[in-house]
């Protein structure tokens, strides 16, 4: 499954991470941008309208889940999921990450077929979710041609 | 102590009776050692009787629990039993065990009150009653002590030859006065007769029972009277009692003289009495005061043991048991000290038994030195010893301060251990803590980079094949670039490790600053890629003495921080001066937010970054630290600062520099360059 047309946004301040999220995300057709600070990433986040967001929690100038809530109202509309990323592997850190709205957790460092197995099932959530969402709201008619498009999704 | 009859079950139990006294735990001390010696068990037992009214029930209750603990804890038995009186309890408790007890352990305490020497108090009861069963033992709590009373003061060790003579003399005076007073006054005016001769020799016998005690008063009356009878009664020059009105007059003299003897000799003894008192409220208040600020026991002990001797008049001894075997016990202060072998024993038989032993006590009494156990409510910590010097008494008063004072030391000593106790459990936390955060710090920073290597390559992997030349290349290069900074942490560690174990050795030597610079700012290009690097130099090239090693490790880690906390895009400026006075200084200035105020002192602390709750910057933060260590072992200095352009200043510098042959212009040598 190829990530076309899906925008995709990281928050970290390792360098080396933002090049290889870049360059696999791209690879795979997602459209990337990178943000090595927190002012940064909920300015894209802002502007870019992005589809997933992957959150370091260890950022210069804020924590990064101090900044998770106001992302994920951000993206409330498009029930955009964030995938918290950090070298912090106590359960306390988890829960807090999952209190404050986090839709996955993984511990640094990771293979990145990891993470993009994690990116795949956020997005067909959110994907049915919001289907869920506006089914209930189609007339008959409508419903159908959303099936029908379904269907043609899961081929790719 | 009395023993008693043999049986043929084995005797296999040793039974100590506990109270609610203070030193309750001597008993149990010493039931733990005989039953050691014996292979035996032992067991502690309360016979709980009910109270008589208006005692501290309280206070009783929590030493008796505090003392039953105790006994738990030395792996004895508690027994508690209940009974109208102590005598029942005692004899159900040996009827029951009936033959299997081989020695009761008693604890004795000095009677209070003046008829208290006549009173029959509990544990003589118990004793009474336990040695109609087995052997028992009588152990002090209270220290052991002569009790002084009338008949001691009456008794003729208080009675010296000296003071007979001073009696004597004091007598011939009074006649002598007599005598002349009888020859030269005219017989008109006053004679010396039968009414006024008693008082005129009763001056003397006060004067003598008030000076020397009672004893030689007593002496000094008799004398006076067989002088008065002699020479100024009738008959003249014959000792003759033969009427009634002699022997009335002789009767009268003598209960006179007397009274007034005991009268002055007991106002002497209660001045003698309050100025003993006033020694031992001082030396008891001293001893806490040269004690209590003590930081050590070892220095506690040597302080006092000058203190009193000075104060007591006495050579005094502290001794302790040994690291290893806890049995022996030695003299330590003062330092070199060497007992005799009887003292040795008699100091054995303290520590061992813990009773009063040695010179003028119960046991041993025929040593030069005296000893006393000093045992606190934590157990037993050591003996004291002393020794009278000259012809000093040691009385019940003295030995009654001696176990005042043993009993003071114990527990200024318990005090300082505590305290010390708690100063190392609180360091040795603090240090705990840190070293956790160390190791979490540096795990983190391990971290950071490894998972720009392992997600970089495992990028490649997955893709390697689809992703364009250039790509590829780009992730090798982050790669890499995460193993370099890898690397240079884990140097930073182990030049930490090093310098703080001193193992590394400086090695100086003249080196090119220019050189330096070039290998830097090559090893930080990748670092240095997003910054604008300036040189600036004054001369045109110098030699510095330095470890070279060491000292681009440093400008190393200047500079990496510089790059680290400052935004991308923005200048990091390097300068390099010289001057014949200062030495060569070197400075690296950044465009960021600077330091805070409050982290300038802290900058080169070791520890300085380990108090954030995650290091946002990713680095083991031992970079100044090692930095300065550095720099200081060179004999050079390190600072930082914030500049008024707005950023911080490292400034370091080397004193010992001179001229290179000249050589191109440094500025040329700008490696970082902008990205």
């Amino acid at each position: 499954m190829s990530l076309r047309n899906k925008h995709i946004v990281a928050i970290d301040d390792t360098h080396s991470i933002l090049t290889f999220l870049r360059i696999s995300l791209e690879a795979l057709g997602a459209t990337f941008h990178g943000a090595a600070t927190a002012a940064g990433g909920i300015a894209l986040c802002e502007s870019d309208q992005p589809d997933l967001v992957v959150l370091d929690l260890g950022l210069p100038d804020k924590e990064g889940l101090d900044i998770l809530p106001r992302l994920k109202r951000l993206g409330k509309q498009r029930a955009m999921p964030v995938i918290v990323l950090t070298v912090r592997k106590e359960q306390d850190s988890r829960d807090a990450a999952s209190q404050m709205g986090a839709d996955a957790y993984l511990t640094k460092p990771f293979v990145m077929d990891e993470l993009i197995e994690i990116i795949h099932s956020k997005l067909r959530l959110t994907r049915d979710h919001l289907k869920l969402v506006k089914n209930e709201n189609d007339t008959p008619k409508v419903k159908a041609k959303r099936e029908k498009e379904t269907e043609t999704e899961n081929e790719d | 102590m009395s023993s008693g009859s043999v049986l043929a079950t084995p005797r296999t139990l040793i039974v100590t009776f506990i109270e609610d006294h203070p030193k309750a735990g001597m008993l149990l001390r010493l039931a733990r050692r005989r039953a050691q010696e014996k292979g035996a068990k032992w067991r502690a037992v309360f016979v709980e009787t009910p109270p008589p009214l208006g005692q501290l029930e309280d206070e009783k209750h929590e030493r008796l629990l505090r003392t039953m603990t105790l006994a738990e804890q030395m792996g004895g038995e508690v027994v508690h039993i209940e009974s109208e009186n102590i005598e029942d309890g005692v004899e159900k408790i040996l009827e029951q065990e009936a033959g299997r007890v081989s020695l009761v352990i008693i604890g004795s305490v000095e009677a209070e009150g003046r008829f208290g020497r006549w009173r029959n108090l509990p544990w003589m009861r118990m004793v009474r009653i336990a040695s109609q069963y087995t052997q028992v033992e009588v152990l002090p709590l209270t220290g052991q002590h002569y009790r002084s009373g009338f008949m001691e003061r009456l008794s003729l060790r208080t009675l010296r030859p000296v003071h007979v003579v001073y009696a004597l003399v004091a007598v011939s005076l009074s006649f002598a006065c007599a005598f002349v007073l009888e020859r030269e006054l005219p017989p008109a005016l006053f004679r010396i007769n039968d009414q006024n001769i008693g008082l005129l020799f009763m001056i003397a016998c006060a004067f003598v029972a008030g000076r020397f005690g009672l004893l030689p008063g007593l002496v000094a009356s008799v004398i006076s009277f067989l002088a008065i009878n002699y020479y100024f009664t009738l008959p003249y020059y014959a000792i003759k009692i033969d009427n009634v009105t002699d022997l009335l007059n002789m009767g009268l003299f003598l209960s006179a003289a007397l009274l007034i003897s005991l009268f002055t000799s007991q106002t002497r003894d209660y001045a003698e009495k309050a100025a003993k008192r006033e020694i031992s409220t001082q030396a008891l208040f001293t001893l806490y005061r040269v004690a209590s600020d003590a930081f050590s026991r070892e220095q506690a002990l040597e302080r006092l043991q000058k203190k009193l001797e000075r104060m007591l008049g006495v050579d005094v001894a502290f001794c302790l048991p040994g690291v290893m075997n806890t049995d022996q016990i030695q003299p330590i202060y003062p330092t070199g000290l060497e007992f005799s072998e009887s003292d040795k024993k008699a100091l054995q038989t303290c520590w061992l038994e813990m009773r009063t032993t040695g010179l003028a006590s119960p046991f041993n009494p025929g040593t030069a030195w005296r000893f006393e156990p000093m045992i606190s409510q934590a157990g037993e910590i050591g003996v004291i010893a002393v020794r009278p010097r000259g012809k000093m008494h040691l009385d019940t008063w003295f030995g009654r301060l001696l176990t005042a004072i043993a009993d003071q030391t114990a527990t200024v000593l318990d005090h300082i251990s505590l305290e010390r106790s708690m100063e190392d459990t609180r360091v040795s936390e603090e240090r705990e803590k840190l070293r956790s955060m160390l190791l979490s710090s540096v795990s983190h920073d391990f971290k950071t980079p490894l998972a720009g290597i392992i997600g970089a390559l495992s990028v490649h992997r997955s893709l390697g094949e689809r992703l364009p030349q250039k790509k590829r290349e780009e992730l090798i290069e982050a790669a890499i670039e995460e193993a370099q900074r890898l690397d240079s942490f884990i140097t930073n560690i182990l030049d930490m490790t090093r310098l703080e174990s001193g193992n590394i050795r400086f090695r100086k030597e003249w080196h090119s600053v220019k050189a330096m610079v070039r290998n830097v700012s090559k090893r930080l290009q990748h670092r240095l890629r997003q910054h604008e690097l300036v040189i600036q130099a004054d001369e045109p090239d110098i030699e510095v003495c330095m470890d070279v090693m060491m000292t681009e490790q440093v400008l190393q880690n200047l500079l990496d921080n510089a790059c680290k906390y400052t935004p991308a895009g923005t200048r990091i400026e390097l300068r390099f001066s010289a001057d014949k006075e200062k030495g060569f200084i070197c400075e690296v200035r950044d465009h960021g937010q600077g330091l805070p105020a409050d982290k300038i002192e802290r900058a080169f602390d070791k520890y300085a970054r380990l108090h954030k709750k995650d290091s946002q910057v990713a680095g083991t933060g031992l970079g100044l630290a090692i930095s300065k260590t550095v720099i200081d072992a060179q004999g050079g200095w390190i600072r930082a600062a914030n500049h008024e352009g707005g950023g911080a200043v490292f400034t370091f510098c080397l004193p010992e520099w001179r001229a290179a042959e000249a050589l191109p212009d440094i500025n040329a040598l700008q490696g970082g360059g902008v990205a």
